[in-house]
């Protein structure tokens, strides 16, 4: 969708044009939100932050003039943003309440190293390679289950599946995904 | 320690590795989806009225052309400086006059003609007004000149213009005055002339007393003297008000203008004939007042009040339905079908620095409830500050008197139908909620909005040797459903025994 189509579906009915936005885009705009808040938020601020990103749109719909922009480009722009914003609200409140106790405080004090930190980038994209490479449904499978921590019967029902088959199939794609990683080196 | 979970690495991503994460990202159900609509579209109402706020009149149209007038505030310390400025300049020109006046002594026949003192006045005046527009030759003294430098152009002009004309005024009579007026005061960083707030009524009385009463009602009584004035040649009309011995406030008054006093001479209050409408003093951000209105809690709400030594939140009697309509209306209906009918008054108290907004629920002279309502939370309101009592939206059935041992089946619980050829365990389908209150009672709605309500009736059974517990969910004496709970499974109710459909608990 171009931000001169949506400008158009505005002009028609706003509230209209905001549920087709929230329809379209609203599982683009979780997955991004997700991917910065995953280690912080719980589901409700998740959504909170997701809620906040589709304001901020409606009102850039509501105040800027049309173009021939694809508006994936600018909902990308927000959500990440917003997902930013929020993580820093979320980990500031966290810092005030201090949960480390004497053995995370020896892991602390004792393991760290710089030279032992690796390009965090390049092993994540091993490591969606070889998800890549167990093939369809086990690589969406393996992300939904251990990623976006969904059931056995919520992946179900997304790869038209049986809870039970959903297991099976998991725990056999760990197993080879566990031994394609050791090749390259890298342990779950 | 948490377990360190490899798939953490993927958070963060960079945008190659986002975009393959979003394709496998599950769906998201349309029930989901719309209660982020939901949740959006009133953070953007409230956006857009702070917008519209920020950007009143202005309107932006193509080619990036700005129309319309943006209203600018003066800094509050402005007013204050023309003030000050103000008073030094009438000192300066007292002063300045005075000087004058005594330097050149009595006139005597050899020195210039005799002026009449309106001349003199208005002579002085226009030496002085030449010495504030910084020319350096005015006859002024130092005082003047350093009023001068801190007035403002406008000041001038308005001296000089009030010496120009004020030398022709008469005093007036009380019967002038008398009558109804309101006091108002400068809403903001402007003149009273551009936003005026009423802060109170001036009754003035024909044998020269008034009665000021306030917002809050508070009255006083006191005399009004009218005087006349000579400052700097120019003749003035302050009209004292006047509590026993002290001064509470001086208007001037002007002939020909028979509605307006000022007080004071910065602009920033005065009396205006008639009585206008008071407002309270407010102090501190009113946003969340503001945003929201009665329309906001139109519907069919229960009232709550807490079932024994728990918060109401806990534990819970429905005691009425209440109803209320867009226009402020309300109906309070009790468990015997009592019905009192009233209006809803927005309002608002500062609540740990803020200020927040409150309902007032009133019949006649009587105020029923006290809500406080909070945005973050539009379906439940409570009154006074205990958890106690409170308004629930939606229409829950009222309670009965009996209280019977519920266990943990008080909550919310998802109505599950098998979804195709399997039990409900391999494919569920939600096909409703169902709330089961501490008071026994339930409501039951559906996907598509349909609403029942009932109590339950628990009853234990033995089945094949093991002892269940069968829910009953009644509508009236109509059984519409049963099910059971096993001891190991306290979080599913399962109905009927082919597996096809059951309640599982919300979390």
């Amino acid at each position: 969708m171009t931000s001169r189509e949506l400008a158009e579906m505005m002009q028609k009915s706003p509230a209209e044009c905001h549920k087709a936005l929230v329809r379209e885009y609203g599982r683009y705009v979780y997955a991004i939100v997700y991917n910065k808040l995953r280690g912080c938020g719980t589901k409700e601020d998740m959504e909170e932050c997701v809620s906040d990103v589709f304001a901020d749109l409606f009102m850039k719909c509501k105040v800027d003039g049309a173009s021939e922009n694809d508006v994936k480009y600018l909902i990308s722009t927000i959500a990440q943003r917003k997902a930013i914003d929020s993580f820093r609200s979320l980990t500031a409140r966290a810092n005030h309440i201090s949960d480390a106790d004497e053995d995370d405080m020896n892991m602390l004090a004792s393991d760290f190293s710089v030279d032992e930190h690796v390009d965090r980038s390049e092993l994540r994209r091993v490591l969606l390679d070889k998800i890549d490479e167990l093939g369809e449904p086990d690589s969406t499978i393996i992300i939904q289950k251990f990623y976006y921590n969904r059931n056995s019967r919520e992946i179900a029902e997304s790869v038209s599946m049986t809870s039970n088959a959903v297991r099976v199939r998991c725990a056999r794609a760990m197993d080879k995904l566990r031994s394609m990683l050791v090749e390259v080196g890298m342990t779950i | 320690m948490k377990e360190k979970n490899i798939f953490d690495l993927l958070e963060n991503a960079e945008n190659d590795s986002m975009n393959r994460l979003i394709d496998k990202c599950p769906e998201i159900s349309d029930k989901e989806l719309d209660k982020i609509l939901a949740m959006s579209e009133r953070k953007f109402k409230k956006m857009e009225k702070e917008y519209n706020k920020a950007n009143k009149g202005i309107t932006m149209t193509e080619n990036d052309v700005v129309e319309g007038v943006e209203h600018s505030r003066r800094p509050a310390w402005f007013s204050q400086l023309r003030i000050a400025a103000s008073l030094v300049l009438v000192a300066g020109i007292i002063a300045g006059s005075t000087a004058l006046l005594h330097r050149s002594g009595s006139p005597s026949d050899d020195e210039l003609n005799i002026t009449p003192a309106a001349t003199d006045a208005s002579s002085e005046s226009t030496d002085t007004v030449t010495a504030v527009s910084g020319t350096g030759t005015g006859t002024g003294t130092g005082s003047a000149e350093t009023s001068a430098t801190a007035a403002s152009a406008d000041t001038t002009t308005e001296a000089a213009s009030e010496e120009a004309t004020g030398s022709a005024e008469t005093v007036p009579d009380i019967k002038d005055i008398a009558g109804e007026w309101t006091y108002q005061e400068s809403n903001g960083n402007h003149p009273v002339e551009e936003g005026a707030r009423n802060v109170a009524h001036v009754y003035i009385n024909s044998d020269s007393t008034y009665t000021y009463t306030d917002a809050d009602g508070n009255s006083v009584k006191g005399t009004i003297e009218i005087r006349s004035e000579e400052i700097g040649g120019t003749k003035l009309t302050p009209i004292s008000f006047s509590e026993g011995a002290s001064h509470r406030f001086s208007a001037y008054w002007f002939e020909g203008v028979s509605d307006e006093m000022h007080i004071g001479n910065g602009g920033m209050a005065r009396l205006i004939r008639g009585s206008k409408p008071l407002v309270k003093e407010v102090s501190g951000d009113m946003s969340r007042v503001d945003a929201v209105d009665v329309t906001d809690i139109a519907g069919e709400w229960t009232y709550q009040e807490s079932d024994g030594n728990h918060t109401v939140d806990i534990s819970a009697k429905n005691l009425a339905a209440v109803v209320i309509k867009n226009d402020g209306s309300y109906t309070y209906t009790d468990a015997d079908g009592n019905t009192a009918y009233g209006t809803i008054k927005k309002t608002f108290e500062e609540l740990n620095g803020v200020n927040m907004p409150y309902f007032d629920f009133v019949e006649g002279a009587v105020t029923r409830f006290h809500v406080l309502y909070v945005t973050e939370r539009p379906n439940e309101m409570y009154t006074g500050n205990g958890g106690m009592a409170r308004l629930i939206r939606g229409s829950m059935a009222l309670t009965q008197t009996d209280t019977r041992n519920l266990g943990l089946l008080p909550g919310t619980w998802t109505y599950q139908e098998a979804d195709g050829n399997y039990t409900v365990d391999n494919g569920a389908k939600d096909m409703g909620t169902v709330v089961i209150g501490s008071d026994g009672s339930y409501t039951y709605t559906d996907n598509n909005g349909f609403t029942a309500y009932g109590n339950i009736k628990l009853s234990a059974d033995e089945i094949g040797g093991t002892e269940v517990v069968t829910v009953n969910f009644m509508e009236g004496s109509v059984l519409r459903f049963s099910g059971t709970i096993l001891e190991d499974a306290p979080d599913e109710i399962r109905i009927g025994n082919g597996g096809l459909a059951r309640m599982v608990r919300s979390y």
